[in-house]
């Protein structure tokens, strides 16, 4: 029944015919595993289209978008990561298949008259693959990507004559964005692609005009090679063969996917990751780091990014450093120019007598080709490793260049951990600006340099963890002189901190760097004896507390006990430190009691001067009335982000320093309706004009979390200001 | 040459074997991939604050309230964006919620609160259009006539629509002092039958 349906068919399409012309093609001399390249090389070109049609159904071309839904599909989408790395990894097999075809090619002289043809269109195709590469490195938009591209469109704007124009138009107009990635998409899905196909018809075509070049049909000359002695069937042996090769490209793709190249998502505590045995184990393996690379959203703001193409075009990132200056133009165009221009006039050597010489002129001229490209590419992965490659053989021991290479693979280092931690934060979603949105507010990475620009000229940040992004900082001058002004913030709010403030309130880390100049009842400024204003130590009241405690340990009559005080202050500064959770998380009753004993102990003289919040409970209910003095800033909710807020942007403010307040006052001055706050606020006699300074409430807010180590995602976490 | 192609050959059957395994490895991915979004799960609705609704300023007639939430479009996060709106009506007198009768209040049954409140969604049971309120009648879809009566039935049976408004669950918000406001919670139900069911399901 099958044999007559299948009759049907055949009798009004003529499939019979057409599977013969596949898979009877003769082949003389007999099926070889050398020419299994072709097919590998239209094998993975399928795989390609098949997986870009797929991606193409959640990728979206636009700057703001397009990293965002890359990194979905990654991590969202059930096989996501592996569609997306087989598609990656595609294309850096094409090229390796590439050079094998190519190789075999001129081995076995098929690029010789009569074959000239099909040899320029292998050239073509050379050209359209590398051009699909070029463009698809650029459509996630991320930073590796970018940061080639545009180094690529520079060099193209070199070419003489047309060059700025074909920039130009590369890009989209005059700067990288919206119109770049939606040309380099067209070119990527519709117009390589297009071009791919018809090539490869034509040079399929072509071929079997002239047969496979073997031994015994070096000429093409015989235009039915079926009917040459010896000549096999495709099927089934080449077909075999082909196949099997296939799978083989298959399976070293599949692998280099599964190994995983892809940046791993921690999981949040608590949380267990699905078992081997379940769906989204396999499903969404992107978590765990399989399939492709994706580098942080592409950012134009970023000084120091170690822009590098990919592997299979670092000979052309090397040629280039030979020829700096207004030599450029010999690296770019000329060289690469001409050598596709020796590759094209390959055939041209190989007419009539003089066959041979063109045989070996072919072979010659693609292997001394290919082991310089492999030089350079060794080259150029050597000058990026401080310690050389290839376990220390080829090594440039110069200084200088030891230098590049270590500053190379720190900056390699730092973008890797920025593009983990852009992986992160985006699980929970990523603003409509795009993802490098979500890393400009992440407190995480960017505090540390907003900490430095904003507090840094006055305050110092000593680090407590190893964290990468955790580095310390301390204002100094052109010569190294630190010249901090103000308290270290790194330890800020927490036990440790509060107890060396209680211990000795001079401490650099503390008070000790705040001076003030000397004013008289009157409010004017106290001159030295060279006539200068009288610089004194700044907020001196809690030195002159410690004063007091020192004495009472020693006084004649009923000393204070130094040991018993000191557990106390330790109580205290446990207590205080504990003031930063939430009223509804400060479950710890023993604790609690211990700290507010000490604190409010007359011995201890605390709340002669501070007043803080204290936790009564009266028949069952809870009230937390504010007790104690006003000499001194109020430490309830002490070293959270409200009382760190209410520091930043009033510190001037009853509640915290009050007359004796040294510091600027930080606020919003945008935006409407603010001016009305201002007014207020500078009628206020502690914040006089001129101690104020502008700051954003975003850039506020991300001091606030980097200093109180909440990294939690701005958008999808918590809302910005909790 | 007159040699025939083998069809019965070891080495055709194993290239045909090696392509059907390569199809498996490759297709179950593709396919999955292919219908993820019938996997993806809408988002989990809680109690949102409804603004635009006092309730010491409700009359008979309905009132449009609009509901934020933090909005996820596949991988864009919306903070704040409008998810939907709902129509309120009074049905009965406000009642005593001062103490403990607020918690007793909001823990009661829906049929029992809807003794003093209904809240709909504003999309029409039909096929998902807005319906606007009709003054003295009750409210009326724009798309292809579907009328209502104030307490959400339908207001007769030549109705394209084949269930009446669809009713969210409410509470009255316990954090403001003046016990003025409702929280709902929103959700999407299927169109164009007569089960209440959620959409999705």
């Amino acid at each position: 029944m099958i044999k007559g349906i299948f009759d049907w068919l055949d009798h009004r399409t003529g499939v019979r015919k057409m599977m013969s012309v596949m898979f009877l093609e003769g082949i003389p001399g007999g099926a070889k595993w050398r020419y299994v390249w072709g097919s590998c090389l239209a094998f993975v070109f399928s795989i390609q289209l098949i997986t870009g049609l797929l991606l193409m159904t959640a990728y979206s071309p636009s700057s703001s978008q397009a990293w965002s839904s890359v990194h979905f599909i990654q991590y969202k989408m059930d096989f996501g990561w592996l569609i997306r790395g087989l598609h990656h990894f595609g294309s850096q097999t094409m090229m390796v298949l590439l050079a094998l075809h190519m190789l075999q090619v001129v081995i076995a002289g098929a690029h010789l008259p009569p074959r000239e043809v099909n040899w320029w269109l292998g050239i073509g195709l050379l050209s359209l693959t590398m051009g699909l590469s070029l463009t698809g490195y650029l459509l996630p938009w991320d930073q590796k990507g970018y940061w080639a591209t545009r180094v690529a469109t520079n060099i193209a704007s070199n070419i003489p004559i047309l060059g700025d124009d074909i920039k130009q138009l590369a890009v989209g107009g005059p700067d990288y964005g919206n119109h770049t990635l939606t040309r380099f998409y067209a070119l990527h899905v519709g117009i390589l692609p297009l071009g791919m196909i018809v090539l490869i018809v034509l040079h399929l075509v072509i071929f079997r005009r002239h047969g496979v070049t073997s031994a015994v049909n070096p000429d093409g000359l015989v235009t039915k090679p079926e009917n040459e002695r010896g000549a096999e069937h495709f099927w089934p042996r080449q077909a075999f063969y082909d196949m099997l090769a296939c799978m083989v490209v298959f399976a070293i793709m599949l692998g280099l996917v599964c190994y995983g190249f892809g940046h791993a998502i921690e999981q949040p505590e608590g949380v267990e990751a699905p078992g081997v045995l379940e769906y989204n184990h396999w499903a969404k393996a992107g978590e765990r780091g399989k399939g492709a690379d994706l580098d942080a959203p592409a950012d134009r703001d970023t000084p120091d990014y170690p822009a590098r193409p990919e592997w299979y075009f670092l000979f052309l990132f090397q040629l280039l450093k030979y020829f700096p200056g207004d030599q450029i133009l010999v690296g770019t165009v000329f060289i690469p120019g001409g050598v596709m221009l020796l590759l094209a006039l390959l055939p041209l050597f190989g007419y009539g007598p003089l066959r041979t010489f063109g045989h070996f002129l072919g072979m010659l001229v693609v292997m001394t080709l290919f082991i310089l490209v492999g030089i350079l590419t060794l080259f150029a992965l050597r000058d990026d490793s401080p310690d050389g490659i290839l376990w220390g053989l080829l090594k440039n021991n110069e200084e200088k260049a030891v230098e590049y290479a270590e500053r190379h693979q720190k900056s390699v280092k730092e973008a890797d951990v920025l593009a983990k931690r852009a992986a992160n934060i985006a699980m929970a979603g990523t603003p409509v600006e795009g993802g490098h949105m979500a890393m400009r507010t992440d407190p995480k990475t960017a505090g540390r340099k907003l900490f430095e620009t904003r507090c840094g000229s006055c305050h110092s940040f000593s680090k407590q963890t190893g964290d990468f992004f955790e580095e310390s900082w301390i204002p100094k001058d052109k010569d190294g002189k630190v010249i901090a002004t103000a308290s270290d913030l790194g330890d800020f709010g927490r036990a440790t901190w509060v107890r060396s403030l209680l211990k000795n309130p001079l401490d650099d880390k503390h008070f000790g760097r705040i001076k003030t100049v000397e004013r008289d009842d009157k409010g004017n400024a106290v001159k030295d004896k060279n006539g200068k204003d009288n610089i004194i130590q700044g907020l001196t009241r809690m030195s002159g507390w410690r004063k007091g405690i020192d004495k009472a340990r020693i006084r004649a009559k009923d000393p204070v006990n130094a040991d018993e005080q000191e557990r106390e202050f330790d109580d205290v500064a446990e207590w205080l430190a504990y003031q930063s959770k939430p009223r509804d998380q400060r479950k710890d009753e023993a604790l609690i009691k211990r700290g507010e004993d000490a604190f409010f102990k007359e011995t201890n003289k605390c709340f002669d001067c501070h007043s803080v919040e204290k936790r009564v409970v009266d028949k069952g209910k809870v009230t937390w009335p504010v007790e104690g003095g006003e000499l001194g800033p109020n430490l309830t909710n002490y070293g959270s982000a409200d009382w760190i807020r209410g520091m930043i942007m009033n510190p001037g403010h009853e509640s915290r320093y009050g007359e004796q307040n040294l510091m600027p006052a930080f606020r919003n001055t945008d935006g409407p309706g603010n001016e009305l706050l201002l007014r207020d606020f500078r009628e206020n006699k502690n914040n006089a004009p001129g101690k104020m300074i502008e700051m954003s409430d975003i850039e506020r807010e991300m001091i606030i979390r980097w200093m109180l180590r909440d990294y939690r995602a701005v958008f999808g976490g918590a809302p910005i200001a909790k | 040459m007159e040699q025939e192609p083998d069809r019965r050959s070891i080495l055709g059957w194993a290239t045909c074997g090696l392509g059907a395994i390569f199809t498996a490895i490759i297709g179950v991915p593709i396919v999955c991939y292919a219908i993820d979004p019938r996997h993806r799960l809408g988002p989990k609705s809680n109690f949102k604050l409804v603004e635009g609704i006092k309730l010491d300023e409700l009359t008979a007639e309905p009132r449009q309230g609009v509901i934020r939430d933090v909005r996820v479009d596949a991988w864009t996060l919306y903070p704040n964006d409008v998810i939907g709106r709902v129509w309120v009506v009074k049905v009965g007198d406000k009642p005593d919620l001062t103490g403990d009768k607020l918690r007793a209040f909001n823990d009661n049954t829906m049929a029992e609160k809807e003794k003093y409140l209904r809240v709909f969604t504003t999309i029409c049971p039909h096929l998902g259009c807005s319906v606007n309120s009709e003054p003295n009648k009750g409210f009326a879809c724009p798309c292809h006539g579907a009328e209502f009566k104030l307490d959400g039935s339908r207001a007769n049976n030549a109705n394209p629509a084949l269930r009446g408004m669809d009713t969210l669950e409410w509470e009255i918000d316990d954090t403001d002092p003046d016990s003025n406001r409702i929280k709902v919670k929103y959700q999407n139900f299927a169109t164009s039958i007569e089960e209440k069911k959620p959409a999705g399901s």
